[in-house]
């Protein structure tokens, strides 16, 4: 952001930042992520989130946030550690690189963000959202949860203490010194790989790749449940030579049974010239790195393939069927074992975790009015957010609808006075055609169409440009080239 | 430290840089494109961006390109008068070049956009 548009609302009150180097003339060097900015008085870094006022690097973005959004975990590219469990995903401002095909722009360059898109949040607050909602799992995700260290390290903390599992999203263009205070608190991390080609990681993200590849060998040698990812960009990254690659990082530098995901690209900010990643180039990645002998390799953002289930890569049991961002767990033990053959299959468990109770029939309690949507094209999820206008405690219902067949019911979710709650709904099954919504009329609801995970969607439905094909995004035109 | 634009920009005026550029420090002149050493926060977001290679880590500039790190700085001091704008984006186009920049024979048209 240019000094000279003016400040925005979320920006005016900076919070104090750990990482920070003092140098002389009132100038701080910032040692969050390995660009290491040095920082004038009234200046800000790279991520336009962290700043020098009067001399000291504070936070501007410390618990200012996109709305929480409760999702499942394989939203974030984790298989392997409790399939199917619900998180609550905390996103923030801010990037420390700016891909040129990044899918959450509209937050990543904090030059985008709206004030009518901040939410303010307390680490207590985030924790008692996670507790009230029976959310076992926090989820760092998003634009990244690099540039968010201070919120994320004390909320973290807060919520380890109520037994909550903190996982971590991130392209991970970090510090050796700041993964080694996530360590103590963050228990998954799920590392985007953008590629493994060093020229680039320069020129497309404008980060650089070694500080990547030894900050997740960091994680894993710490014993942290590590999953990476790569998105396949088309004629790109989609190669046979990036699927070697990454499972000779996978295989040498980490272990055969870290879970590795190729990620299916859509086009979006300044790389819209381009068609989604192929699917048989993925599926031929897939191939190539099992044949490497990598245990665990899937699919992302793909829906109609079996090559985001779970085998045993020992006795080939189906130990977990997935559709899109939903799992069934099939054949593992509560101790992460194959029940076939009972070989240890890299897969953490959470205990004692319930699944919502659902109902077969809407209470009669109040009237509601129930909103539907309908899956379409590549839109096969939905963030619902919905707000509890009145008083007193209201029940939100939703539901899946299906093609001539019972579903599984109306699952609740008690909203306080006052309360705005925002959850995705996934296309669970392949005869699901869409989503039911029942609100009380004391309550209000807006539906928002998620393309591909770990987006978080900026556009209303029936708002913005939306392209009944295939394309509900944000159309970025460049403030400085006017569009070329 | 800071980066330095050298002569491979001059007539091209790409601007991929400006477009990354994190704190709006990179200043256009007639010919070319001007960093200011006081506001580059030393981010490296532009040097891999350019198309032309022009853009170098002031520690990495190739000798035969030295005197641009001087032709950076002065372009604000002794050549203009901005000082520090603390942004490019209000100060808008310059009509003016460091001496250095000014002197070099124009390149084929077909070498600009």
């Amino acid at each position: 952001m240019a000094q000279s548009e003016g400040m925005k609302k979320w920006q005016e009150k900076g919070y104090p930042a750990r990482l920070e180097e003092r140098l002389d003339d009132g100038v701080v060097r910032c040692h969050l992520s390995p660009r290491n900015c040095r920082i004038r008085p009234g200046q800000h870094g790279f991520c336009m989130v962290r700043a020098n006022r009067d001399g000291r690097l504070v936070s501007l973005n410390y618990g200012r946030s996109v709305h929480a959004t409760e999702e499942t975990i394989e939203t974030e590219a984790v298989f392997h550690f409790e399939p199917g469990a619900r998180i609550l995903s905390m996103g923030n401002i801010g990037c420390m690189l700016n891909c040129d095909y990044c899918h959450n722009w509209k937050t990543s360059q904090a030059r985008f963000v709206e004030d009518k898109d901040v939410y303010y949040y307390t680490p207590e607050e985030v924790v008692d959202i996670a507790v009230r909602h029976g959310i076992r799992v926090l989820s760092w995700t998003y634009n990244d949860p690099v540039v968010w260290h201070e919120f994320v390290v004390e909320t973290a903390r807060l919520a380890q203490q109520q037994g909550i599992t903190n996982l971590y999203k991130s392209a991970f263009f970090i510090s050796s010194e700041a993964i080694e205070e996530l360590i103590p608190v963050i228990d998954i991390f799920s590392i985007s790989i953008k590629s493994m080609d060093p020229k680039y990681y320069r020129k497309i993200t404008k980060g650089w790749i070694e500080p990547v590849l030894e900050g997740t060998e960091q994680v894993y040698k710490a014993g942290k449940h590590v999953e990476v990812s790569t998105l396949m960009v088309t004629d790109m990254t989609d190669d046979e030579k990036t699927a070697i690659a990454m499972a000779n990082f996978v295989g040498e530098r980490l272990g055969p049974e870290v879970p590795t995901h190729f990620v299916r690209f859509h086009p979006d900010y300044k790389m819209t010239d381009t068609i989604r990643t192929p699917v048989e180039r993925l599926e031929h990645a897939r191939k190539v790195a099992l044949g490497m002998g990598l245990q665990n390799v899937y699919l992302g953002n793909v829906y109609d393939t079996e090559s985001t289930n779970t085998w045993c890569h020992n006795c080939g049991e189906l130990l977990v069927t997935r559709y899109g961002l939903n799992a069934n767990v099939m054949g593992v033990s509560q101790a992460g074992r194959c029940t076939n053959c009972d070989t240890n299959v890299n897969m953490r468990r959470i205990q004692d975790i319930a699944p919502p109770p659902r109902t077969l029939t809407l209470p009669s309690d109040e009237a509601r009015d129930v909103a539907t949507f309908d899956w379409y094209g590549d839109v096969r999820a939905l963030h619902v957010q919905v707000q509890n206008q009145s008083s007193a405690p209201r029940t939100v219902f939703h539901r899946r609808n299906r093609s001539g067949q019972s579903d599984g019911g109306w699952a609740p979710i008690v909203l306080q006075p006052g309360e705005s709650y925002r959850f995705i709904a996934a296309k669970s099954t392949p005869d699901e055609v869409g989503v039911a919504v029942a609100v009380p009329k004391d309550c209000t609801s807006s539906l928002h169409q998620v393309f591909d995970r770990a987006h978080f969607p900026t556009q209303e439905v029936d708002a913005g440009t939306l392209n009944a094909d295939i394309t509900p995004l944000p159309l970025y035109v460049s403030p400085v080239q006017g569009g070329k | 430290m800071t980066f330095v634009i050298a002569e491979p920009c001059v007539d091209i005026k790409d601007r991929a840089c400006v477009e990354v550029c994190p704190v709006d420090c990179i200043y256009e002149g007639e010919r070319t494109l001007y960093i200011h050493p006081d506001e580059c926060v030393d981010c490296s977001a532009c040097e891999p961006v350019c198309p032309v290679e022009a853009i170098f880590a002031e520690d990495d500039t190739p000798a035969e390109y030295a005197h641009y790190i001087a032709v950076n700085a002065d372009f604000f001091t002794e050549v203009t008068a901005l000082g520090t704008p603390g942004g490019a984006a209000n100060v808008g186009r310059i009509s003016a070049d460091h001496p250095v920049v000014a002197s070099l024979p124009n390149r084929p048209a077909a070498a600009s956009h």
